[in-house]
């Protein structure tokens, strides 16, 4: 993969999101850490971690409250910051150079990573405070109202984080290119098979994800605590979601257009004579669907979005708009557009 | 990848679905690795026979293009390859039989004729 250079705006952005999405999240943990230790002696081994409706209902040895509580915000964190970073350095395809750009998507992981930080600060110094000089960690107060202080903090940090970064490039609107069509006889009769399938950088942020979540689940569990069966069910419906997302099959004959994930689900149909334009547009994931898989976009837009670069877009006859980022979209839409034509004429 | 058949055609449908695969192959479009589409999934596209499908794959695993594997389906073999390396050869040949006033039926039995 040849090495670009970054625009300047780009470069801009990014750093920017690395001032407010790292470096500041993580300098008010480090703050926070440096509170609890220093009050460490003070408190309770095992220490409370956990709040139920009932009061106190989860414990960890106080040796590992930091390390635990440090090591899953930290994780969301690190993750975070990788996805937005990688991004724009992202291939749009096997023979196409990478999008250099930065996107709104980038920037709002960036928000949300100083409103994390803010918040688990807040909760990991408040949840330590309460405790401190108490012998028994059952005897610890309510945390609701820190609890609330923390969210508040999450939502105001993250709003703040927003407007500090500078403003995203303005990339200006969807280029999309009207279909040409194919010469084919009266008596011919054409179809068209393509796959589309997952960028490998979009298979190792859901891959990332997952084992996170599996992680998450496996201490769950071992901690014994309550409402594990959700969790689990939660693990393996996303487990399942993630799979059916890895590989598309495109098909375009004389009933229109289906493009159906490799496990048979989810499935997208679209008849010739619900087809009311046919073209190929660029498309960058994160920043106009927010990310790979079966999407919905801020402009109404909506289908299968695995990788950046060429896709087959679809105008339906209601005016809602379907794309799929298959290869060789331009022969497709071709395809596409002389069958439509080619149906329209038969009937009239 | 794009199949074209036309009944009216003197030629057998089953040569027409090979020949379609042929042609992707010759322009780069679909190289060594890179699945064919079902047969079943082609037949029903396209109103055919499976059979006729099948016909077509078996006839391109014969020329070596195209390696059939029982639950992995057809796949384009690496001997698909040195095609797209012929493809401007090729259309440069017939372009020139073309300007000759000599029918591409005549060039296809010049070239067999002139095969070792």
């Amino acid at each position: 993969m040849t090495d670009v250079p970054l625009a300047a705006d780009v470069r801009r952005s990014r750093t920017g999101f690395i001032w407010v999405g790292v470096v500041a999240p993580s300098a008010l943990l480090a703050l926070a850490a440096a509170v609890v230790l220093a009050w460490m002696p003070e408190l309770p081994d095992p220490i409370a971690t956990h709040w139920g409706t009932g009061g106190v209902d989860g414990f960890l040895p106080r040796a590992a409250f930091l390390p635990a509580l440090l090591g899953i915000c930290g994780g969301v964190l690190l993750f975070d910051a990788i996805l937005a970073v990688v991004s724009p350095r992202m291939p749009q395809s096997s023979t196409k150079p990478p999008v250099r750009a930065w996107s709104a998507t980038s920037k709002l992981l960036g928000a949300m990573n100083l409103g994390l930080g803010a918040g688990f600060a807040l909760l990991l110094v408040s949840s330590a405070g309460i405790q401190r000089g108490l012998a028994d960690a059952t005897d610890a107060p309510g945390i609701g109202g820190w609890a609330a202080l923390a969210m508040l903090a999450m939502v105001v940090f993250a709003v703040v984080g927003w407007f500090v970064q500078p403003k995203s490039p303005d990339y200006g609107p969807v280029v999309a290119a009207q279909a040409e069509s194919l010469p084919l006889a009266g008596t011919e009769r054409a179809a068209w098979f393509g796959t589309a399938s997952m960028a490998r950088t979009g298979v190792v942020v859901l891959l990332v994800a997952l084992g996170l979540l599996v992680l998450m689940t496996v201490f769950w569990i071992a901690r014994g605590a309550d409402g594990w069966q959700v969790l689990v069910a939660t693990t393996l419906l996303i487990a399942i979601l993630t799979v059916t997302m890895l590989v598309f099959r495109v098909r375009i004959d004389r009933r229109g257009l289906l493009v159906r994930s490799l496990i048979g689900w989810p499935r997208t149909r679209i008849p010739l004579d619900d087809i009311d334009d046919v073209a190929t547009a660029t498309i960058d994931p994160l920043r106009e669907f927010g990310g790979w898989g079966w999407r919905i976009a801020v402009d109404g837009r909506r289908g299968v979005v695995l990788r950046a670069g060429e896709a087959l877009q679809v105008t339906r006859a209601k005016g809602r708009v379907f794309v799929v980022t298959v290869d060789g979209a331009a022969e497709a839409a071709a395809v596409l557009q002389t069958l439509r034509l080619g149906s329209k004429d038969d009937r009239s | 990848m794009l199949v074209r058949i036309d009944a009216d055609s003197a030629t057998a449908i089953f040569d027409q679905v090979a020949a379609s695969v042929r042609a992707d192959i010759l322009s780069g479009r679909l190289g060594p690795g890179d699945r064919l589409p079902a047969a079943r999934e082609v037949a029903d596209a396209l109103d055919i026979n499976v059979h006729t499908v099948l016909h077509a794959y078996q006839q391109l695993r014969d020329e070596g293009l195209v390696d059939l594997r029982r639950g992995r389906g057809a796949v384009i073999s690496r001997g698909a390859a040195p095609l797209a390396e012929l493809a401007d050869d090729v259309r440069a040949l017939v372009a020139r039989a073309a300007a000759l006033g000599v029918s591409p039926t005549t060039l296809a039995s010049l070239v067999k004729e002139n095969a070792p």
